[in-house]
């Protein structure tokens, strides 16, 4: 069971394009929705916790499709989720 | 049957092809409505005007593969919603120069209102949910765009009554 994580546009520039996580090794610690992912990404480093962090605007993504942070988590055939975050979209 | 057209490029787009394709080869299109965003010098013009250099530049970056599955899903309920024959979206991403066009959307429709309708519409939805995210670069200094309140307030205009009310009457 691997967490694909990815970030973009402000967010990658501060953490990078992406990072797995095994959630086996996370064990009973193992995120179960993306905010729990939030958090457990927030534990990781000081630059993550000042990105991630409640108050800064953030959307998320799972599995490809735009979320919210309460959606849990799911696995594919290949035990594999995709999380992203990222900031507010800016296009057009 | 609407015809659908959505991609996500690098390349340009050349409007006049774009509007041409909506209308190739049917006669039950009464109106086509299109809009281009372009890449406008976002100082004031007295800052423009003193700088030296015209190198500034907006990058567009996007969420490969969710971005395009969205666009294609959104025209596709925005065709039925509205009613309209033809869709075809062009949304640029990477480095484009000042006066470069971002993105295309043109609509067919058998009469104008829909048409008008289904534009505006898809511009609102753009800006407020598909996923690119603008950066503006001068001089080597990159600073990302904020998302406004004014372009969320634009897409929820959509979802009163009225408005739905509006785009199901029958105007000619």
């Amino acid at each position: 069971m691997k967490i694909h994580v990815r970030y973009f546009a402000s967010v990658k520039e501060q953490l990078g394009a992406e990072q797995w996580l095994d959630a086996n090794l996370l064990g009973p610690q193992a995120p179960r929705t993306v905010e729990q992912l939030r958090q457990c990404l927030i534990d990781q480093s000081a630059a993550h916790a000042r990105v991630l962090e409640v108050g800064v605007p953030l959307r998320a993504a799972l599995n490809q499709a735009v979320c919210d942070m309460d959606t849990p988590l799911a696995f594919d055939a290949s035990g594999v989720c995709e999380v992203a975050f990222f900031p507010p979209v800016t296009g057009g | 049957m609407t015809a659908i057209h959505v991609s996500v490029q690098t390349a340009d787009f050349d409007q006049g092809h774009e509007v041409a394709a909506l209308r190739q080869g049917r006669v039950d299109v009464g109106a086509v409505v299109s809009f281009v965003g372009i890449v406008r010098q976002w100082l004031p013009d007295t800052v423009a005007a003193n700088l030296p250099d015209n190198n500034d530049t907006l990058t567009l970056e996007h969420y490969p593969g969710m971005t395009e599955r969205m666009l294609q899903d959104e025209a596709q309920r925005v065709a039925v919603r509205f009613g309209v024959l033809g869709i075809r979206l062009i949304h640029r991403v990477g480095e484009l120069p000042l006066g470069g066009q971002i993105v295309l959307v043109a609509v067919a429709a058998s009469h104008r209102q829909a048409a008008f309708d289904a534009c505006n519409y898809l511009m609102d939805w753009l800006k407020t949910q598909a996923p690119f995210w603008k950066k503006e670069t001068r001089a080597g200094q990159g600073q990302w765009v904020a998302a406004r309140d004014a372009d969320d307030h634009a897409l929820q205009r959509w979802q009163a009554p009225s408005a739905l009310n509006a785009v199901n009457g029958d105007t000619p």
